[in-house]
């Protein structure tokens, strides 16, 4: 059993909304995690890409709990952030809640 | 209503790719419907429509609020000859597994230019009511306008 990935807020700088294609649903993803991203005026960059080509650049990767496991594998210096719905996932909304107030980002796997 | 010359959406989501009053028993026959809106259009080859249902298998495409968003697997992406957009209106409903679908938009993208349709997407989704008065209308011009209004920047 390794430790956790934990990401301290301020360390955050790219958030990868991933899905099996990168064409439609993590763009959809994406778009709306922007948006929050905005509101909260917090300076991180967020893109969507298909889970086969993550790379260890991200800080963050949000991704469908189906795929996590793989996104894990392919990012292994991400704290990983899985969820369940493309609209107004808790995940998602903790996620922001979290990097606004600060408080560390702990990978789920 | 007059017709649109430049949406300037490069053409990726015409008035003509909006289908009302479709019905379908299974997620898998409003798959195939909308993939043959796909290749009917020119956007894919008959392929990119099994990549479509495989998708589904590994994470479905269901965003929500009745609107589900299927589209191939990435090594169906070879199939795609030209980003297209299609919209099926399913009145009744589809069963999609996570929820039940009444707008269903078939995407086959390549490269960005479907970025500013799904932006739009991903704005309408959030708005229930909006989707609800979609998922019933039968005018395909207001379809197609809530679709296509340019995203907000707020």
């Amino acid at each position: 059993m390794t430790e956790r990935v934990t990401k301290a807020a301020d360390e955050v700088k790219l958030i990868v909304f991933a899905c099996e294609a990168g064409m439609g649903s993590s763009l959809m993803g994406a778009n709306q995690l922007k948006r929050m991203v905005k509101k909260a005026k917090l300076d991180i960059a967020v893109v969507h890409n298909p889970v086969g080509q993550l790379s260890d650049d991200a800080d963050v990767v949000v991704v469908h709990k189906g795929l996590a496991k793989q996104a894990q594998q392919k990012a292994p210096g991400a704290a990983i952030v899985p969820f369940t719905l493309f609209v107004n996932d808790p995940a998602v909304k903790q996620l922001v809640a979290s990097l606004t107030s600060g408080d560390p980002i702990v990978s789920k796997l | 209503m007059s017709a649109v010359v430049d949406d300037g959406l490069g053409g990726v989501l015409m008035p003509a790719d909006i289908v009302l009053g479709c019905r379908a028993d299974s997620r898998d026959e409003a798959i195939e419907f909308s993939g043959s809106l796909l290749v009917a259009r020119g956007s894919v080859s008959a392929e990119y429509v099994e990549g479509m249902k495989q998708r589904e298998e590994v994470v479905s495409t269901y965003l929500g609020n009745g609107v589900a968003l299927p589209h191939g697997v990435l090594e169906s992406k070879d199939h795609i000859r030209s980003t297209g957009i299609v919209v099926s209106q399913y009145p009744d409903g589809v069963d999609w597994g996570p929820g039940t679908a009444h707008l269903v938009v078939g995407l086959a993208a390549v490269g960005d230019d479907h970025v500013q349709v799904l932006s739009r997407l991903a704005e309408v989704l959030q708005d229930e009511d909006l989707c609800g008065a979609l998922a019933q209308s039968d005018d395909a011009a207001f379809v197609y306008e809530r679709l296509t209004a340019p995203p907000s920047d707020d």
